[in-house]
């Protein structure tokens, strides 16, 4: 069983890899790589404490403005404390930011990322027990139930480096899941075109799919965002980057063993959510950073390549650049300058 | 392989293993329950379809505080009477699905709880109303530029009373 896994998980790494391995040397670069995802974590976790002192006003909010409660699971035991129910509503996210803080100073203990996820569940829970699931925190939450299993470092600062490389792998299993995130939400989108082409109907694939999309959004919050109109008007403009857009988030998790492409579709996933305000009045701030902390910034992004080493690694279409580029490596313009970087 | 404490290699190949098992297993509850949110997973299925025409659910205000409309409007389109239409809380929304998902399913308790979210919540603002639950059907760039609803159909009709 465990010689199948071991196959399994190797056949997967060999699909997933880019064809052209990274100029780094293995060595040197797990060293970088560690560093740069204790960084990583600690920042996670200040960023994490912000988010908890945001959240705290938010569901004072909440406990001003509700009478009527839909408790999800995680916090479903609150229904039979209502005494005191509005004071533990407003400890979680109290709760969540202490931890967080601790464990931002605290890297070697595991006690505050465990506690941390708890009251994170919990708060995340409570922002969205009332009728409706919101999903901005979702990914967020993620993370931090992920970095619980981060091997603790020693407060020496001396680890092996097997160690090293679980840390990298907690933190590659963290990335593979967020962009997971984004190749189901392309595949929904894939489908949503597919079924209506097959049954000649007006679907995602249609040029006004985005357009139908937008007018739909507008009608049933009302709102109007700042560039919806123009696109609903000029729907072929929107055609191809939807259909840019639907690609981008179906390949996302192919990207995961492809570093040189962490930066790139960071950045672009960037401007889907950029995009997702300025045509839906739809904003995911924590997506934001998120994106910024674990793929522009990525432990894993090489300090050597090259743009033509860039686009062979892109899924589905990286062939292209392979023929005209046969050693993409060698087109590095200054590999000097590039290793100093 | 040893297994406790872990040190080393097998640490690593441990968390490799996890790794994968994360993902699977997220997938696998995430697709499962694709219909009925296993909160913190979620499949992730946003603004996937758009269909043309399009049925969605609304809420159709009928009477407030006693005073029949003289035509019926939907919830939304009323942000002077009611502070969340206002603050186009997308909750509102997911509620009313989620209310109307209740009905079908007929989970009286849990379609209760919906109810009571909308009503004392989402409609603080006055002190009774009479409101339906419909499914309307629509082209949505159409209906955009001249309002159009093509089909009403009501799924529940209710009454909110003054306490």
């Amino acid at each position: 069983m465990s010689r199948f896994v071991t196959r399994t998980l190797r056949g997967a790494r060999h699909f997933l890899s880019s064809p052209n391995p990274l100029r780094d040397p293995v060595f040197g670069r797990i060293e970088i790589e560690f560093t740069r995802a204790t960084y990583l974590v600690r920042f996670y976790y200040l960023v994490s404490a912000f988010i908890a002192y945001g959240m705290m006003r938010s569901i004072h909010a909440m406990t001003e403005q509700s009478s009527a409660w839909v408790f999800l699971w995680p916090v479903k035991w609150l229904h039979s404390v209502n005494p005191d129910l509005y004071f533990l509503l407003e400890v979680m996210p109290l709760i969540a930011m202490f931890a967080a803080l601790a464990a931002m100073q605290f890297p070697n203990r595991i006690l505050p990322r465990v506690v941390f996820a708890i009251f994170c569940l919990f708060s995340v829970a409570v922002t969205n027990s009332q009728g409706g699931i919101d999903h901005a925190y979702h990914m967020w939450l993620w993370i931090g139930l992920c970095f619980i299993f981060l091997p603790p470092i020693p407060s020496t600062g001396l680890i092996s480096r097997a160690d090293k490389m679980s840390y990298l792998s907690a933190i590659v299993g963290t990335q593979a899941l967020l962009l997971l995130s984004y190749t189901l939400a392309g595949f929904w989108k894939t489908r949503g075109g597919l079924i209506p082409l097959f049954h000649g109907e007006l679907g995602n694939f249609a040029p006004t799919g985005l357009a139908s999309q937008l007018a739909d959004r507008m009608l049933v919050t009302g709102t109007h965002p700042l560039l919806a109109n123009f696109v609903i008007n000029n729907y072929w403009i929107s055609y191809f980057l939807f259909l840019g857009l639907i690609y981008t988030q179906l390949v996302a998790v192919l990207v995961i063993l492809r570093p040189r492409l962490h930066v790139v579709w960071g950045y672009i996933l960037i401007l889907f959510h950029t995009g997702t305000w300025l045509l839906m009045e739809i904003d995911f701030p924590q997506h934001v950073l998120f994106l910024g902390l674990l793929f522009v910034l990525s432990p894993f992004r090489p300090t050597r390549w090259n743009l033509p080493e860039v686009v062979c690694d892109v899924p589905g279409f990286g062939f292209l650049g392979r023929l005209v580029w046969r050693s993409p490596a060698k087109h590095s313009p200054r590999p000097a300058a590039a290793a100093a970087e | 392989m040893r297994l406790w404490p872990l040190t080393g290699y097998t640490r690593y190949r441990v968390s490799t293993y996890f790794a994968a098992c994360l993902i699977v297993g997220y997938l696998t509850i995430a697709l499962h329950y694709r219909n009925d949110e296993q909160f913190p997973f979620f499949n992730w299925s946003l603004f996937s379809y758009s269909p043309n025409p399009r049925s969605d659910v609304a809420i159709v205000i009928r009477t407030v505080d006693g005073k029949t409309l003289p035509k019926p409007r939907l919830f939304i389109d009323m942000p002077d009477t009611f502070l969340q239409a206002r603050l186009r809380n997308v909750n509102v929304w997911k509620t009313e699905w989620n209310l109307v998902d209740a009905i079908h399913a007929g989970d009286t308790k849990k379609a209760n709880e919906y109810r009571q979210v909308i009503e004392q919540d989402y409609m603080a603002d006055v002190k009774s109303v009479g409101y339906e639950i419909a499914l309307i059907t629509y082209s949505p760039i159409r209906r955009l530029r001249t309002g159009v609803i093509d089909k009403m159909d009501v799924v529940a009709s209710y009454e909110k009373s003054a306490p």
